[in-house]
């Protein structure tokens, strides 16, 4: 829930299917019903599966994960 | 303290069988009802979107597989009982789910769920632990299940999430819940319900994100009775850099001064995935022999790991390849080395249901991930893939079978009972108390100091009970958090019920994991380190009495299963 994960989308490539919106499982993305383009909301929330990035038909969404935000929260320092 | 207005629209809604969730769970049990009676109406409530959520279409896809061909149901029972379920399981259960694998595996290729087999129709089987294998399945299952539901009549809303169950004198007669686009509250009149809601991971690791408690939660609300909530602590190693999990691993663990720790505790070849690996972890670490790394070329299995996931060398999945394949190539740009670290992951599935699948709640059946614990089909183990890969989605698909049967036999008998105007503006009032406030807590700040309590392997894992006391203390001092919560706006306010939920099960962990003064399979005490039969063949029972979390226990009925503990015999 620390992480700062992006998601990057060419707006210009993007035909408005739909499909980024659907595959999200945990509502990061929202649907801009006027522009026909997906919104990436909440996206304090993406745990970079990655789905929206595959399941788009125009390769238009990149997303580029936060590796080092992300906490176990082990004890031992390094892991805090 | 400031009070806001609320303007939320409200719809009510009549069927016959309710499904809430639409992952592998419900929509199997979607499929079947429609099957047993088509004219009967079934409608599915998902919080995100039918066929793409859960977590069944993000994980390794593979099927459990048994060779029944070459062997009996009954040797794996036996092999279970011993090695995993460690005598805490229903045992006649377990043997329906292993009778009915080949079953299972045809009934879901019949419905478009693709299982890769060879030119000759045989399947390639990867054998994964004693008496079991895994077959692959592509990732898109669920969307395929989705589509065969769709086409026999099932109903589906997606982003409307049920936060609680209508009840009336101990039975269940629907459920109440909101739009996460526009609020809108919905009531649902319903003669069975079916919850298929997954089980609780505390958002700690990213793939089993999906799984926030919220069913276990409202089915806790409602006086359902939960069972075996201490076998909620699954975690797994992880690399450390990419956080991307480890799959067969545990035989080439190895710490700093080049000991291989694995000969400390793997003897012979068992199942994959062992508590006992996380509590070597954290021995190791706390001699300060860390860093744990894997030396994956001294291992034939996990050098084969990246290959079963980015080829189609062992089976072809073309959905998931391109899933894993992208994956894999994020973490290595990050992967610098093999240092692990433990991720936890809980899979709390505490719903206590019967044989069929139903709840102490007359109509609420509870399948799958939700109520894997609960059913105790498998004893002294976390819900899967707990020490067994590619069981989850084969025991989702099971319990639906078993619950949609069910369900679908008695709905003739049942008719849609009048709804209680004040149960339903109670939920109303609870459901949107976040919203309503102008300052409180966030429920990102409840939530990660739930994870800070929760995820350290001493606290979860390798447990003690002066640790335990500590982190009870932590989660009493969360719990008086919940009630300042606040949320700006509908996403945030499924956060907040879903940080709630974590309390709870938090809560019935630590509490049922003291009360469990031994060790046992997975569930681990340092200060018991032994199995105790004598006094601890039995689960823990918890009941929500007047919003007060009451203990109990049942014996574990050992001497009418057909393997039991030598002192037993």
């Amino acid at each position: 829930m620390n992480m700062n994960n992006v998601i990057k989308l060419d707006k210009d490539k993007c035909i408005g299917c739909k499909l980024c919106y659907k595959s999200c499982f945990i509502d990061v993305i929202r649907w801009d019903e006027a522009q026909k383009k997906p919104l990436f909301t909440y996206i304090e929330d993406c745990v970079h599966c990655n789905y929206c990035e595959i399941v788009c038909p125009k390769g238009c969404i990149e997303v580029i994960p936060d590796f080092e935000g992300e906490l176990f929260h082990q004890s031992f320092d390094r892991y805090k | 303290m400031g009070v806001k207005e609320l303007k939320i629209e409200k719809k009510e809604l009549t069927t016959e069988l309710l499904i809430i969730g639409g992952g592998i769970g419900g929509l199997t049990a979607a499929v079947i009802a429609k099957e047993k009676n088509p004219n009967c109406d079934v409608l599915i409530v998902e919080k995100q979107t039918t066929g793409y959520s859960g977590k069944a279409n993000r994980g390794g896809g593979v099927l459990q597989y048994f060779d029944l061909e070459n062997m009996h149901p009954m040797e794996f029972v036996g092999y279970h009982a011993n090695a995993v379920g460690c005598f805490l399981g229903n045992q006649p259960q377990m043997l329906k789910y292993v009778s009915m694998n080949g079953e299972m595996i045809e009934k879901l290729e019949s419905w478009g769920v693709k299982v890769p087999r060879r030119e000759d129709g045989s399947l390639k089987l990867t054998p994964t632990g004693p008496l079991t294998y895994v077959i692959g399945v592509d990732l898109d299952l669920t969307l395929q299940i989705r589509r065969k539901a769709e086409k026999l009549g099932v109903k589906i809303l997606d982003k409307i999430t049920i936060s609680d169950l209508l009840t009336k004198d101990q039975k269940a007669i629907g459920a109440t819940g909101y739009s996460l686009i526009d609020g809108t509250f919905y009531t649902f009149s319903a003669k069975s319900v079916i919850l298929a809601t997954g089980s609780q991971n505390y958002r700690i690791v990213n793939m089993w994100a999906s799984g926030r408690g919220d069913g276990i939660a409202a089915a806790y609300r409602a006086g359902a009775e939960m069972r075996n909530a201490e076998f909620g602590n699954f975690a797994q190693l992880f690399k450390v850099k990419s956080h991307h999990e480890l799959v067969f691993n545990e035989n080439c663990l190895y710490n700093a001064y080049g000991e291989n720790i694995t000969k400390n505790f793997r003897f012979f070849p068992e199942a994959d995935i062992n508590s006992d690996a996380l509590k070597e972890w954290y021995l190791q670490m706390s001699a300060g022999k860390g860093p744990v790394i894997m030396k994956p070329d001294t291992c034939p299995m996990t050098q084969d790991d990246e290959v079963l996931f980015t080829t189609s060398e062992i089976w072809h999945r073309p959905y998931g390849l391109k899933f894993w394949q992208t994956i894999y190539r994020k973490c290595h740009s990050v992967d610098v080395d093999n240092e692990l670290a433990p991720g936890f992951l809980g899979e709390q599935s505490p719903v206590k249901v019967d044989d069929q699948m139903q709840t102490t709640i007359k109509n609420l059946y509870a399948i799958g991930d939700v109520s894997y614990a609960g059913s105790c089909v498998a004893g002294a183990v976390p819900a899967p893939p707990g020490r067994n890969r590619g069981s989850g989605i084969l025991n989702a698909v099971f319990a639906a079978i078993v619950a949609a049967e069910d369900s679908v036999a008695g709905l003739a008998d049942l008719t849609n009972e009048p709804i209680d105007v004040a149960q339903v503006e109670a939920q109303f009032n609870r459901t949107f108390a976040p919203l309503m406030r102008e300052e409180g807590y966030t429920a990102k700040e409840i939530i990660q100091a739930v994870q800070a309590v929760i995820a350290p392997v001493e606290n979860s894992i390798y447990m003690s009970g002066q640790r335990i006391d500590v982190a009870l203390k932590k989660v009493e001092a969360i719990k008086e958090m919940v009630k300042e919560m606040k949320a700006d706006d509908y996403h945030y306010l499924l956060s907040c019920h879903e940080a709630e939920a974590m309390v709870i099960s938090a809560e019935m962990f630590f509490k049922a994991s003291k009360m469990r003064e031994e060790t046992r399979g997975w569930f681990r005490r340092e200060d018991f380190p032994k199995s105790d039969n004598e006094n601890w063949l039995k689960w823990i029972v918890i009941k929500n009495q007047d919003d007060n979390m009451v203990f109990s226990t049942e014996d574990v009925p050992v001497s009418q299963y057909p393997i039991k503990p030598m002192a037993h015999m």
